[in-house]
């Protein structure tokens, strides 16, 4: 039986977080969002060992959990792309799909 | 069924920008028309767009959406324009409204607030975040401490009437028409349009351009009247 990637997303602006769900969910990526204050959330969506976290969160502490709660998942820091001023780098959707294991359809990005 | 709302959205990071493009793509009543990563660009895909709404990020490089917002109103027509933003500095809440968005959101909303309050802007209302509708009321309540002469009208007393100031003073203590006209026990119609013909003198398009502008003006409450609810 193939293997369903799993995306967990734990941030601290829901819409900068349920909007990236939409966005991999309409590619038939399997999304859970957690908001980053919830640390019971957090610990129990980790016990599924996702096998990519988007973490959106100015907590440094966070993504020591994740890494020490699922060790083979891994991270995507999109904590700079939301936030007062604007940075000089931008992050982008792709590299999101570049922490996939198995890049979805090429037609799903259209 | 009626047209969606066309929208634009204006935000100088590409992933939150989709974000918020993949949310409303799920609101049957809401689409998304065109993106912008700056200020500038925003102008322009709104003049070549012509869309219904604009969603305006504040901080951006190039053109910020304080004055990207002026531009917009300025030059685009029936166009409604809602800042979307982190920041929450007064200075950047009232330079916003005094140019013509007509709301003002912060970016720690849920989904379902947003998509609430795209919908009240394009029934005419003017929405703000409840954070920032706090420090608002909190500023009117300690008189504004930056009174500056840079409203449409520079001597309103000369052009609102007493009783139009009054009523504008109530506004912008964050009364409703209705609590307006339980106070001064009159009808909720004539405080409709006593607000209605200070805002054409003033040229402003909304309550909250008016009170932003008592704001500024240092027109609060005479002191020894209550400005608190």
């Amino acid at each position: 039986m193939a293997h369903e990637t799993s995306v967990l997303v734990i941030c601290e602006h829901e819409l900068l977080g349920e909007g990236l769900a939409a966005r991999l969910a309409s590619m038939g990526i399997q999304v859970l969002v957690t908001t980053a204050h919830n640390d019971h959330s957090v610990v129990l969506a980790l016990r599924g060992r996702p096998d990519v976290v988007i973490i959106e969160s100015t907590d440094p502490a966070c993504i020591e959990r994740v890494r020490a709660l699922s060790p083979t998942s891994r991270v995507v820091d999109a904590t700079r792309s939301i936030g007062r001023g604007y940075p000089t780098e931008t992050m982008r959707f792709e590299a999101i799909l570049d922490a996939l294991p198995v890049n979805p359809q090429p037609e799903a990005l259209a | 069924m009626s047209e969606p709302t066309r929208i634009l959205l204006v935000d100088d990071q590409p992933l939150f920008r989709g974000a918020i493009a993949a949310l409303l793509a799920g609101q049957p009543d809401m689409e998304v028309v065109g993106e912008a990563e700056n200020g500038l660009l925003g102008v322009e895909a709104a003049h070549a767009l012509r869309p219904d709404l604009v969603i305006l990020d504040v901080e951006m490089p190039v053109m910020n959406g304080v004055e990207a917002v002026r531009l917009i109103r300025e030059q685009v027509m029936d166009v409604k324009v809602i800042m979307l933003t982190v920041s929450d500095v007064e200075d950047h809440v009232l330079d916003a409204l005094r140019n013509g968005a007509h709301g003002y959101l912060l970016k720690d909303l849920r989904p379902e607030q947003l998509y609430d309050m795209i919908r009240s802007v394009m029934r005419n209302e003017t929405p703000i975040s409840p954070g920032v509708a706090g420090r608002l009321l909190r500023e009117i309540r300690q008189g504004s401490s930056k009174p500056r002469v840079t409203s449409p009208a520079a001597q309103p007393e000369q052009s609102v009437t007493r009783r139009e100031l009054e009523i504008l003073r109530l506004v912008a203590e964050g009364l409703s028409n209705k609590e307006i006209a339980k106070r001064l026990v009159i009808t909720e119609g004539t405080v409709k349009n006593h607000v209605h013909n200070a805002l054409e003198k003033l040229h402003m398009d909304n309550r909250i351009q008016a009170a932003a502008y008592v704001i500024r003006q240092g027109l609060g409450a005479p002191s020894g009247e209550p400005t608190g609810r």
